[in-house]
């Protein structure tokens, strides 16, 4: 079983995100359960949701409380919230964010970053800071849990269509292309 | 079943005596303002009052029994007794024989003449009555609806167990007659269920479908009926006769609900502005000042009085008008032939959506009035402007007797 | 007797279905289309709103061929289909919490006129303090109103479970509302793996619609429909009771129904889920837990854990609530000397949950004819949409392994109370 866990802000997608995740899995001939948190959804709010996947039937509902992985959406959602909580030792963390590693905000746990300026590239492709599907692309590549292929295929059985799909597309193939990935080996060794 | 014709009907209460009526018919009848050759007679003083002497056009007329020549006869498609003068003797025996004085010589032409409610004349209707400046005569025309519905099915089981001189039941009866039956009636917990329209113990009060839906959501049942039906090509009428309270208290949710949706469904109202089927308890359609069980009226406390409801009664048909109904009116069973055509156009207008028909109607268990005065305090209270009876479409707005209600008045600002 | 629509399937293979990834509401939706309403009417309200939805889209995008009420409220959305269902209509709605608290006396209308009116509860916890999160309060406050209760585990499970619901409300034996209980939160949102059977397999599971043959209102066959009806009859039997009896024997009959039905579904499907009552690794178990709806997968993850450690544990959960499946139950209570049992809601009368309450009628039966007492206790957990998670069933797997040798508790236990 990989536990993931979506980190961003009401309207950011990660709700969205997490189920074309889940649905790109499935693609793969994978299991996979996604749920958001519970809540009032306000645009700008910190929101939260989980996708769990795995080779046999996911048979547990529940929140996750020991990620194997992070993504967050959002690069200032890190100064509000915990992120980190119950992150398992040498876990991932996906960020987008145009800093540098050794300004990014890490916990003891964090073992792998994958870093992706997913505001720039989303100005760029969208004109608007969505980033949710170029950090699913940031996903793949940081983790190799699902394929560049996969998510294209998701994205195109989706609700996208037209300008919009080529957008998400385009958003996709660069978060996965733009995504420098660090190994912290000092921490992994701790 | 027999006929019924119409009448002239004579309120003694508003005559002073004028005599217009007479020149009236004695212009039209003999060419002349002599008010001893006029067939309609106001006697009397304005001490001892006055009154009518007017063939009644009898169902069973003496006069034309005692009459040796057969020159009278009852004719029976207008109702009126004719007097044929090739077969008058002139014997008078007929002046006798009239209870009324309805008959009685003509001096100037020296035979006997009277009424016959002007049935030739261009007009087709009595002279006399429109010359009254006081409205003590009117011309009674409700025989129409008799003669027209007398013979359909009363789709009501008899001896539904309504109290003595209930108007709902006599409202009730026409109604159905009227919608007919190809028809759904939903009838909410209050008297007319209460008086046995869906039956007790697996009888049944109605010869239609019929049921009590919730006192909260009888257009709504009625809603999902209609649809059903409409879905699968059949065409049947939602019918509601509901309590004022039901309606407007409890039940007014699923009513607004339903005609904001513009539901096609005929929803009346039978408003006797309380709870009586409970027991007179207070409604929001209870006017202001009325006593109910709930309003009492007694000593008070801290030196105020109880003086029964101390609010103004909710205009229920106004607010449905605001939810711009297909159509909207309230009638009264003092006024049959508007009520019907009230009515016709309710049923047209419910199958094009949303119909509302609001009934005054004066209960004489609860208002505590004689058994045999309900249509009198039910005409007093259109007659004294207590309730008003009027309509609304979207094409006409508010209008009563054809006229509109709402006066705009264009000002330069 | 089986069902009378009931023909084996053309191949012995159920044939291959569409495997889409989607919510639980968007499933239940999608069920409903499959099962072909003709009516719906709906009103929103957390965490039902994207259910309604769903269904609202499949209807404008042509996919489901029902007339769809936007109601002003839950009281009338029930209301609306009550008049729907006297006219012939298959009738479908959905809610929770308040709005089934606002519906509340249709709802008790809906059972006693027997009409076989499907309805979703997306179970929600509440209504004070407010909590728009999920818990079973709100299904389990109305579980004796005389309608059908089958609560689901997965998404899956309520998909195929909302088409089953029309066939077994509408068998001729039941005519009887059903509620399909899917947790708010956790199955609502929860998005998941389902396989989608085709139309036409559904259509000729389904059979033929006939849902007013014994009650109607229809000018082609007049009746009065809910005549003032007393207890004392006079001469002959009384009417209220023959109808009380009958909605008793529908209520049982269902027992019957469901389990054939979801045979049925499983002939044709290859679903098999338990119809009243699930065992998971109850042979050669020392005790049991028991449970509900959708925390059941995190138990049965920890009941497999505790396998592993040696533990002599197992489970059972119920799918039917209401009615109540007695003998069902006590076939599996008979298998363990201990019972720990989970609510996700409360029985305020009784102290503990209102399923250990309900399973105390069964070990009493079970003393009667064993001689013995079950010891037994109540844990309460995942109230307004608290999880219940791995960590807790490891609790109550403990506490009640306890019971074995120790005394049972007379309080119930709150999971999570300490979180």
């Amino acid at each position: 079983m990989y536990e993931v866990r979506f980190h961003g802000r009401g309207g950011q997608g990660a709700v969205t995100a997490a189920a074309m995740l889940a649905s790109a899995l499935l693609e793969e001939g994978k299991y996979a359960v996604s749920i958001p948190s519970f809540g009032f959804e306000r645009r700008g709010a910190p929101v939260v949701s989980f996708l769990r996947c795995s080779d046999r039937e996911i048979r547990q509902m529940t929140n996750i409380y020991a990620p194997d992985c992070l993504i967050c959406v959002d690069p200032t959602l890190a100064k509000s919230v915990d992120i980190f909580s119950g992150l398992k030792p040498g876990g991932t963390l996906v960020q987008a964010t145009h800093k540098p590693l050794a300004e990014v905000v890490l916990s003891e746990a964090v073992g792998v970053v994958g870093l992706c300026d997913a505001i720039g590239i989303a100005l760029e492709v969208f004109k608007r800071p969505i980033t949710n599907t170029l950090m699913l692309g940031a996903f793949a590549r940081t983790t190799g849990v699902v394929s560049l292929e996969a998510l294209k295929r998701s994205l195109e059985d989706s609700d996208f269509r037209d300008a919009g799909l080529a957008q998400n597309l385009i958003a996709l193939e660069r978060g996965y292309n733009e995504t420098v990935v660090h190994i912290i080996e000092r921490r992994v060794a701790a | 079943m027999g006929r019924g014709y119409n009448t002239i009907a004579f309120d003694a209460a508003k005559c002073d005596g004028c005599g217009d009526c007479m020149t009236a018919c004695a212009t039209v009848k003999t060419g002349t303002d002599d008010k001893a050759r006029s067939r309609i007679q106001i006697v009397g003083s304005e001490s001892d009052g006055f009154e009518l002497a007017l063939c009644r056009q009898c169902g069973d007329p003496k006069c034309v029994t005692v009459c040796p020549a057969a020159a009278l006869t009852k004719n029976y498609d207008t109702g009126v007794i004719e007097w044929n003068a090739a077969k008058c003797v002139d014997c008078l025996l007929c002046t006798i024989g009239c209870t009324y004085a309805g008959i009685a010589l003509d001096a100037g032409v020296g035979h006997v003449a009277k009424c016959d409610m002007c049935y030739a004349s261009p007009a087709g209707a009595p002279a006399c009555v429109p010359a009254c400046p006081h409205d003590a005569l009117t011309y009674i025309t409700t025989s129409r609806i008799y003669n027209e519905v007398g013979d359909w099915e009363d789709l009501f089981a008899p001896g539904l167990a309504g109290c003595q001189g209930c108007n709902t039941e006599l409202l009730m009866r026409h109604t159905l007659r009227r919608v007919g039956p190809d028809t759904v009636l939903a009838t909410p917990p209050g008297c007319v269920p209460g008086m046995g329209s869906v039956g007790f113990n697996g009888t049944t009060g109605t010869k239609i479908p019929v049921f009590h839906p919730l006192l909260t959501n009888t257009a709504a049942m009625l809603a999902g009926i209609k649809r059903q039906y409409k879905r699968v090509g059949r065409e049947i009428t939602a019918l509601a006769i509901a309590g004022d309270g039901g309606a407007s208290d409890v039940g007014f949710q699923s009513l607004s609900g339903a005609a904001e949706r513009n539901e096609q469904i005929l929803f009346m109202v039978v408003d006797n502005e309380g709870y009586m089927n409970t027991g007179m308890q207070r409604s929001s359609c209870t006017p202001y000042g009325a006593w109910t069980s709930t309003t009492p009226v007694g000593k008070g406390s801290g030196g105020m009085p109880a003086q029964g409801k101390t609010q103004d009664a909710k205009n229920l048909p106004l607010i449905m008008v605001n939810h711009r109904c297909e159509y909207v009116a309230t009638a009264s069973t003092a006024y049959m032939e508007d009520l019907y055509d009230k009515l016709d156009k309710a049923i047209q207008a419910s199958k094009r959506g949303f119909a509302y028909l609001h009934v005054y109607s004066p209960c004489t268990t609860g208002w505590r009035f004689p058994t045999d005065q309900n249509m009198e305090v039910a005409r007093k209270a259109v007659e004294t402007n207590f309730v008003m009876l009027w309509e609304y479409t979207r094409a006409t707005a508010c209008t009563s007797r054809g006229r509109s209600m709402i006066r705009c008045r264009s000002r330069s600002i | 007797m089986t069902t009378a629509t009931l023909d084996a399937p053309s191949q012995a293979r159920p044939a291959k279905q569409k495997v889409i990834l989607c919510e639980g509401n968007e499933a239940a939706a999608l069920g409903v289309a499959l099962a072909r309403p003709d009516m719906v009417a709906v009103y929103p309200i957390t965490p039902q709103s994207s259910l309604v939805e769903h269904v609202a889209k499949l209807i404008a995008d042509g996919r489901m061929d029902a007339d769809i009420v936007d109601a002003e409220g839950e009281h009338s959305v029930l209301s609306v289909l009550q008049g729907g269902a006297l006219a012939g209509a298959r009738t479908y709605t959905a809610t929770c919490g308040p709005g089934l608290a606002f519906m509340f006396e249709p709802y008790f209308r809906t059972s006693g006129m027997r009409l076989p009116i499907v309805m979703t509860i997306v179970t929600r916890d509440g209504i004070t303090p407010q909590s728009v999160w999920g818990g079973h309060q709100d299904a389990m406050t109305v579980r004796e109103v005389g309608w059908v209760q089958v609560y689901c585990e997965t998404v899956q499970e309520v998909l195929d479970t909302t088409v089953m619901a029309f066939k077994i409300a509408e068998h001729h034996d039941v005519m009887l509302p059903v509620n399909v209980c899917l947790d708010g939160n956790y199955l609502s949102y929860g998005t998941s793996r389902v396989e989608l059977p085709e139309q036409a397999e559904v259509d000729a599971f389904m059979g033929v619609k006939d849902v007013n043959w014994h009650v109607a209102l229809d000018p082609l066959r007049p009746m009065a429909v809910d005549p003032l009806t007393g207890g004392s009859g006079g001469k002959g039997p009384s009417s209220f009771v023959r109808y009380r009896k009958g909605q008793c024997r529908g209520m049982q009959n269902s027992l019957r129904v469901i389990e054939e039905v979801h045979q049925e579904w499983a002939q044709r499907f290859g679903r098999n889920f338990a119809p009243l009552v699930e065992e998971y690794r109850l042979d050669g178990a020392d005790y049991a837990i028991m449970t509900l709806g959708s925390m059941t997968g995190a138990a049965k993850d920890a009941i497999d854990e505790a396998r592993d450690a040696g533990k002599r544990v197992g489970l059972i959960k119920l799918k039917t609530f209401s009615p109540f499946p007695v003998e069902a139950l006590l076939k599996s209570l008979r298998k363990v000397r201990a019972l720990g049992v989970v609510d996700r809601s409360v029985g305020f009368r009784w102290n503990c949950g209102p399923m250990y309450q309900e399973t105390m009628g069964a070990l009493y039966r079970l003393a009667r004819e064993s001689g013995s007492i079950l010891p037994s206790m109540s844990f309460i957990g995942g109230l307004a949409g608290a999880d219940i998670t791995v960590g807790h069933f490891h609790r109550v797997i403990e506490a009640t392994e306890k019971l074995l040798t120790g005394s049972a508790p007379t309080e119930p236990v709150w999971l999570n109370e300490k979180d």
